[in-house]
């Protein structure tokens, strides 16, 4: 807020929408429209000044792009903020007041969504050493391969890792390491993988998969991944 | 009358019959020291039973030749006192028992060693919290299963002993004496069951967190029950449930564990090839049913404080039954 105070006195427009709305296009829907209880302006007023929208990418490296991911995934997220056994200084307050109905809506909206993905495909790396762990893991130090669950065709409850900025999965596997993340089941899993990994590892494998375009998952056409549709 | 004990031998039954005379008839079992079921184990039986009674013997005397220093007459307590009596209690007599001792203990290394010659062999690695187990085939391929090892009865088995990550100890008391496992080093030891039946073993040098729960099961079954065995262990599994098999890939569970014949080849955790055929789940922790596996997939972390599979409890009622099912039916 400081910094944003400071940016203010010679900001333009354009510039202070995009600070202050993100993604939003309408960036100050009615009021009237939030008390009927209109989603699409609930979203313009909140999740599109962070998340990713039709038009544009998240407002920042450490927000995840939502759209893509499965409605079971998004759904059983927001509960958690909601219900405060996912912590975020950001998405516990503004979940707080949404009901299973809205919540519901606002997940099939992201799973159904195909907003623009941020970083060009770079063939280098996806190449690199964090292909070896996404597709393989470290035996070694019994960490399994991230493709394992995280690929497409694993089950819905599982988040898809492609195209994630790197910044945002980085900040999660460091929260796990740091004992976050471990009030829901699927954050437990997670706590005990990420405590193997060694610093290195989360900043290759996170380069890895925010370059990975999410069509072209390993395991969309692969058999021996087993989907169930 | 289990049916184990109507297959021991006459020897295994006089055994027991010793045992139970002394006592210690509760100390007989699957894992236990005083079934002395393998050839290792009956020859230390043997040594444990000679100095248990020439250690009774030798108490025997002292108290007889104290008693006759207390109380004795005149001529008993000479006799005691007399120069003879101690050269020959005090001096030659450990002397010739300890010589005994030794002679008898250096027959039972040599047939030790003789015992390690074999034609089958198992490489065995021991991991924080399990057992992996590789048998090796004739024409150089192997098989790997785990927490379990099938061996023909009345045939020496050569065992190669691994660890991957600290010092384990590999004891099956009832068939052999424990031989550590160490890193970066190869132990060996041979295994020979005289006996049919189902024996307990156990990490016997304490190796962090679940140690306690580190067992497996040695099965002895004759050979032509051991090689139709080895026949099916060997092959690929055979997927009779294949929407269980797409739920086991879709769930994550390749990413550690291999099921031959499908996708999954990870090797960081047990081969569930013929899992649903072993006696149990988590390295002796669970028998193996459905329900067992429902309870493992459910609770392993409070079931097996801090064993190295990351908790699954996310999943739901529905997918766990069905990977059960699924488990169970790999056999």
């Amino acid at each position: 807020v400081d910094a944003f105070l400071q940016l203010l006195t010679n900001l333009d427009e354009t510039a202070y929408n995009r600070l202050a709305h993100g993604n939003a296009r309408d960036p100050d829907p009615p009021g009237t429209a939030l008390l009927a209880g209109d989603l699409g302006a609930l979203r313009a007023a909140s999740c599109d000044r962070c998340h990713d929208s039709a038009g544009g990418s998240p407002a920042s490296r450490f927000v995840p792009r939502l759209g893509g991911q499965s409605a079971e995934y998004l759904e059983a997220a927001l509960r958690q903020y909601r219900d405060g056994v996912r912590e975020s200084g950001f998405m516990e307050t503004v979940t707080v007041n949404l009901v299973d109905r809205e919540i519901a809506a606002l997940a099939g909206h992201y799973a159904g969504l195909d907003s623009p993905v941020a970083v060009v495909p770079d063939a280098e790396r996806l190449r690199g050493t964090g292909r070896q762990l996404a597709v393989a893991g470290n035996p070694e130090r019994d960490v399994p391969a991230c493709d394992a669950c995280h690929a497409a065709g694993r089950l819905a409850a599982y988040p898809r890792l492609a195209s994630l900025a790197a910044e945002y999965q980085v900040a999660q596997l460091e929260l796990w390491q740091r004992g976050g993340r471990a009030g829901t089941a699927a954050g437990r899993t997670m706590s005990l993988i990420a405590a193997r990994l060694s610093p290195a590892e989360i900043e290759s494998v996170a380069a890895y998969y925010e370059a990975l375009p999410p069509a072209r998952e390993r395991g969309a056409s692969d058999s021996a991944a087993g989907g169930r549709g | 009358m289990s049916p184990r004990r109507q297959l021991l031998s006459g020897r295994a039954k006089r055994r027991s019959a010793l045992a139970a005379a002394m006592p210690l008839a509760g100390c007989d079992g699957p894992q236990s020291a005083f079934t002395g079921a393998g050839a290792d184990a009956a020859r230390a039986l043997d040594l444990w039973s000679i100095m248990l009674a020439g250690g009774i013997a030798i108490v025997l005397l002292v108290l007889v030749v104290t008693l006759l220093a207390l109380a004795g007459r005149g001529r008993a307590r000479r006799a005691v006192a007399s120069e003879r009596t101690v050269l020959l209690a005090g001096l030659w007599l450990p002397v010739a028992v300890l010589s005994a001792l030794l002679v008898y203990g250096f027959g039972l290394l040599e047939q030790a060693a003789a015992d390690g010659e074999s034609d089958l062999e198992i490489e065995v690695t021991a991991e924080q919290w399990w057992w992996r187990v590789v048998y090796r085939h004739e024409d150089g391929s192997s098989t790997e299963t785990a927490n379990e090892l099938r061996i023909p009865v009345g045939r020496s088995v050569r065992l190669e002993l691994h660890s991957a990550d600290v010092i384990h100890s590999f004891w099956v008391p009832a068939l052999a004496g424990k031989r550590d496992m160490i890193p970066g080093r190869v132990n060996e030891l041979a295994l020979a069951a005289g006996v049919p039946g189902t024996y307990r073993g156990q990490c016997a040098e304490y190796c962090g967190g679940a140690h306690a729960l580190m067992s497996f099961y040695v099965v002895a079954e004759p050979t032509a029950a051991f090689n139709a065995w080895l026949e099916r262990e060997r092959a690929d599994a055979r997927i009779d449930d294949p929407a269980g098999a797409a739920l086991f890939a879709a769930a994550g569970c390749g990413g550690c564990h291999a099921i031959r014949g499908t996708g999954n080849r990870a090797g960081i955790g047990p081969d569930l090839t013929h899992v649903g055929g072993r006696l149990s789940i988590g390295a002796g922790t669970l028998r193996v049913s459905g329900s067992g596996f429902v309870e493992w997939l459910r609770s392993h972390q409070s079931l097996k404080p801090g064993n190295r599979m990351p908790p699954f409890e996310a999943l739901s009622d529905e997918d766990s039954a069905r990977l059960a099912a699924f488990l169970e039916s790999l056999r």
